[in-house]
């Protein structure tokens, strides 16, 4: 099992209980689009899986192997706003920061690492601007660099925390495809947006996400108005299946 | 004039004093330079200044007891700096309000300390203002040694103080901890500061950390640039302010601050990029037509890409303005 297995996992955050028996499963080549409102737990989720917060109950595996530390084998692109644009140093340099542990203490990055990142820019379109600071940046371009660090690892499950959000329609594009490639590699992707119709259009499974799992079906078979009601609190109306392709009959 | 000149930079190096001086004054201004890299690039100049404060009940200690004054400084520099990080993980607080309420719990520790005895008034001045002048071989050593091992350390973690630098949150996602960077860049700040307060004193010597780091940050996009730019920076600094100290018979640790000031206004001014100047040129060259939105370049290899998943069954509906996404955002 190469994927990514979520079973009825609680998160308490403080008094809160932020998840509830979330049960999720990704298998390798599958992409899931994790949908729900603010402060339904997608980023909690997320993190979560990264070993960033403990569980209250339940468990979770990568790759088979149960996550007792963090690290391997999972990629993660966090929201742009995380990450410290001022800072002087190149796309390149950027990108390898994710490798920091696999090169380890006290080591200098090998010719395996600066390939590893070579390879990564390469395939988010970012080559050319290796040596360029990270600060001239546009948005699009931050986007890209976090991806790269992300795959810079070669993770064969990635978590990407809201990656279309403010971008510009080439990069959304761009984003998408190379998501599409990964997963067509056999990676597990699990991607946390609000942009509905991308995950529709790109996904194979949308899981509503509301503190617990509402529902976890491909985009054709979320029709029922009482679905999307219970995850976004709104009634899901013509418009909202309209753009996910469905046409309600009237 | 050349060699009057010359003679104005020998003549102080033919005084041992002066020779001690310069040694302490440049190893301290090299060394703060490369830790006050990160200092300034991670925001932590207040955390400098606790430090800096926090060092002063540890020497008022020292110098009650009789004990070495450096010693004192040293611990409770590092008791500042472990406390501020331990507190400063709960979340509730925000880091700079903990520092606010543990430096100054420290430097009244340090006042109370100091006024149980009578007889106070020199050492503290030049404690607090600095005592270059009158050190001793053992004191060059000892900040030798430690400015070394302090410079040292910081490269060997460099490249994973950075990954805590640029985020955090990843950073523990691949295995670091980011507790434990944080304290030893706090312990390697108050190790800086304390070999830093015979050349400046207590009270400047959040200038030596901070003034060669920001100048550098103007002059340079590169990490490597700007660890070396601030060092050469504070150890310059340092050097010129002696001198003039020597020459106009002025407090040294003022002079010392105010060359750096100086520096970093040119800096400030005239850097090529991000300098006062460097901005009027480049917004001059750009705005004939008008600000272009930044824009990506078409990356290489993307049109390859996109074709190859151009024809998904919802491509038409892909970027359809969201209806779900508009409520869903608050």
């Amino acid at each position: 099992m190469s994927g990514l297995a979520v079973t009825g996992v609680d998160v308490r955050l403080g008094d809160r209980l932020v998840l509830e028996g979330v049960d999720l499963d990704v298998a390798g080549g599958a992409m899931v689009a994790l949908l729900g409102p603010n402060g339904a737990g997608k980023t909690t989720l997320l993190r979560a899986v990264l070993g960033l917060l403990p569980i209250e109950r339940g468990q979770i595996t990568v790759a088979g192997a149960s996550r007792r530390h963090p690290g391997a084998g999972v990629g993660y692109v966090p929201q742009r706003h995380e990450f410290a644009w001022d800072f002087p140093i190149s796309v390149a340099d950027a990108a390898l920061s994710g490798r920091v542990q696999h090169i380890g203490w006290f080591r200098r990055a090998k010719a395996a690492d600066r390939t590893a990142v070579d390879v990564a820019l390469e395939r988010v379109g970012m080559a050319d601007l290796a040596r360029r600071p990270i600060g001239e940046l546009s948005g699009g371009q931050r986007q890209r660099v976090l991806l790269a660090r992300a795959l810079a690892l070669d993770p064969q499950v990635l978590l990407l925390d809201e990656p279309l959000t403010g971008v510009d329609v080439p990069t959304a594009e761009l984003v998408t495809d190379l998501l599409l490639q990964l997963r067509s590699e056999g990676r597990a992707i699990v991607m946390a947006t609000h942009d509905l119709s991308a995950a529709a259009s790109a996904c194979d499974r949308l899981v509503l996400l509301h503190r617990r799992v509402v529902a976890d079906a491909p985009p054709s078979e979320l029709r029922d108005p009482a679905i999307w009601l219970e995850a976004f609190g709104v009634p899901s109306s013509d418009q909202l299946l309209a753009t996910l392709g469905m046409g309600v009959p009237r | 004039m050349v060699l009057a000149l010359l003679e104005w930079w020998t003549e102080p190096w033919s005084e041992l004093f002066m020779r001690r001086a310069f040694i302490v004054g440049g190893v301290a201004g090299l060394v703060c330079g490369v830790v006050g890299t990160f200092v300034v690039l991670r925001g932590m100049a207040f955390i400098g200044d606790a430090v800096a404060h926090s060092v002063f009940p540890g020497v008022a200690a020292a110098y009650v007891l009789g004990a070495n004054l450096a010693l004192g400084g040293a611990v409770a520099g590092i008791a500042t700096a472990v406390t501020v990080s331990v507190m400063s993980q709960n979340r509730r607080l925000k880091e700079d309000t903990v520092i606010g309420v543990c430096f100054a719990a420290a430097f009244a520790a340090g006042i109370v300390l100091v006024s149980t005895q009578s007889n106070y008034t020199g050492d503290l001045a030049s404690f607090l203002f600095g005592q270059i002048l009158g050190i001793s071989d053992a004191d060059v050593w000892t900040v030798v040694v430690v400015g070394t091992l302090v410079v040292v350390a910081l490269l060997a973690i460099r490249k994973e103080l950075v990954a805590v630098a640029l985020d955090r949150e990843t950073a523990r996602a691949v295995g670091l901890s980011p507790f434990r960077l944080d304290l030893a860049l706090y312990l390697l700040v108050t190790l800086a500061i304390v070999i830093s307060l015979q050349a400046v004193g207590n009270i400047l010597v959040l200038a030596l950390l901070v003034t060669p780091a920001a100048s550098a940050r103007m002059l340079t996009d590169r990490l490597s640039s700007m660890m070396v730019l601030a060092a050469a920076i504070g150890a310059g600094g340092s050097i010129v302010g002696l001198t003039l100290s020597f020459h106009h018979d002025l407090a040294s640790g003022g002079l010392i601050v105010l060359v750096l000031t100086a520096v970093f206004l040119c800096c400030w001014v005239f850097g090529p990029r991000h300098g006062l100047v460097g901005l009027a040129r480049s917004r001059r060259s750009t705005s004939p037509p008008q600000d272009p939105p930044p824009s990506d370049p078409p990356p290489s290899g993307a049109s390859t890409n996109r074709s190859a998943t151009t024809d998904g069954p919802m491509r038409g509906v892909h970027h359809a303005p969201s209806p779900v996404a508009a409520p869903a955002a608050d």
